[in-house]
C-alpha cells in the first residue's frame, strides 16, 4: 500500500513539472516563432499574428510583450512605414535573434538524434 | 467600448506604474492593431472586445518590464521596480514577498539614511564652527602657525567626512539595486507561465 502511495506521488510530481516545463516551453517557443517569421522578412504586429495563427493561436496582447522583451534584448529593430495616413512599426531581425534562432534549431537537431534512435530501435 | 475609450483606460492603468515611453509604445502597438484590423473589416468594439480585459493586458506588460529592468544598474530604475513588484505583489500568493520587500527597502533606507544624515550634520557643524574657533583662537594669542593647524586638521576632518558619505551613499545604492533585482527575480519565478503564456 505504501509503496504505491509512493509511486503516486512521485508520478505526480513529475506530472507537475511536466505542465511547469510545457509553459515555459511554450513561452521560449512564442519567441522563436516570432523570431522565425521575422527571419523571412520584416513584419509588424497585424501580418505578424495573422502569420502565426495556422501554426499556433496568439493573441495581440500575448505577441506584445514578446515583441517588446525581443526589441529590448537587441534581437530585433523598429522602424516605422507610412500606411494609409498613419504611421506601421516594422520589426526587423537583428544578428542577435539570428543567433537565437540558429542555437534552437542546433538543440533540436540533437533531440531530433535522440527521437531517430528511439523510433529505429523499435523498427529493428 | 470603442477606441478612444479603450487607449485611455488603457493609459491610466499604466500610467499607474510605468514610465512615459512605456506607456507610447504600448498604446502605439494597440493603436495600430485596432487600426489594421478595422481596415480588415473588423468594427471596433469586435476588435476591443476580443483583445481581452485591461487588466489581463497591463499585467502581460508588468511582467515584462520588471524582469528587463532587473539587469538595470541605476537607482532609478530599482525605485521604479520597486513599486511595480509592490503592485504585482497584491495577488495573494505574492503577499508575504511584498511584506519582506518593504521591510528590507525601509531598514536599508533608515539604517544609511541615519548614518549619512548624522556625517551630514557632523560635517556642516565643523564648518560651521571654522570662524568663531579662528576668532577664539585668535583672541587668546595663538600665533598663526597655531591655528593654521587647526585649520588644517579640522579641513582634513571634513574631507575624510565627505569621502564617506560618498562611499555609504554608493554602498546603500548598490545594496538597494540588488535588492530590487533579487525579489524581481523572485516576482519572476512565481509569475511564470502566468505572465505572458495563456
Amino acid at each position: 500500500m505504501l509503496a504505491i502511495d509512493k509511486q503516486y506521488y512521485v508520478m505526480y510530481n513529475i506530472m507537475q513539472r511536466v505542465v511547469i516545463m510545457k509553459t515555459q516551453m511554450k513561452k521560449g517557443i512564442l519567441e522563436i516563432f516570432v523570431l522565425g517569421v521575422l527571419n523571412r522578412g520584416d513584419s509588424y504586429g497585424y501580418k505578424i499574428v495573422q502569420d502565426l495563427t495556422p501554426i499556433l493561436e496568439i493573441s495581440e496582447s500575448t505577441l506584445y510583450p514578446i515583441l517588446r522583451r525581443l526589441e529590448l534584448a537587441d534581437a530585433i529593430s523598429t522602424y516605422q512605414v507610412e500606411h494609409n495616413g498613419r504611421l506601421r512599426k516594422y520589426y526587423k531581425i537583428k544578428a542577435k535573434g539570428i543567433n537565437q534562432l540558429t542555437e534552437f534549431t542546433k538543440e533540436w537537431e540533437d533531440i531530433k538524434q535522440v527521437y531517430d534512435f528511439i523510433v529505429g530501435e523499435k523498427g529493428k | 467600448m470603442n477606441k478612444l475609450e479603450f487607449k485611455r483606460e488603457l493609459n491610466k492603468r499604466l500610467s499607474r506604474t510605468f514610465p512615459d515611453n512605456e506607456i507610447k509604445e504600448a498604446l502605439e502597438y494597440y493603436d495600430e492593431i485596432i487600426d489594421e484590423r478595422v481596415e480588415h473589416g473588423e468594427t471596433e468594439e469586435q476588435v476591443i472586445a476580443s483583445l481581452g480585459e485591461i487588466p489581463t493586458i497591463v499585467s502581460k506588460i508588468t511582467a515584462e518590464i520588471v524582469v528587463n529592468r532587473a539587469n538595470s544598474k541605476s537607482v532609478k530604475d530599482a525605485w521604479r521596480n520597486f513599486f511595480i513588484i509592490l503592485a504585482i505583489c497584491s495577488s495573494p500568493v505574492l503577499v508575504p514577498v511584498a511584506i519582506a520587500f518593504v521591510a528590507v527597502v525601509f531598514s536599508l533606507v533608515i539604517a544609511f539614511g541615519a548614518v549619512v544624515f548624522s556625517l551630514i550634520v557632523a560635517t556642516g557643524a565643523i564648518l560651521v564652527s571654522l570662524i568663531p574657533m579662528m576668532i577664539g583662537l585668535f583672541a587668546s594669542g595663538a600665533s598663526i602657525y597655531e591655528i593654521m593647524l587647526g585649520i588644517g586638521i579640522l579641513l582634513v576632518v571634513v574631507g575624510v567626512f565627505t569621502i564617506v558619505i560618498i562611499k555609504l551613499y554608493q554602498l546603500g545604492s548598490w545594496i538597494f539595486i540588488q535588492v530590487s533585482k533579487l525579489f524581481s527575480q523572485i516576482v519572476n519565478k512565481k509569475t511564470k507561465g502566468e505572465a505572458y503564456v495563456k
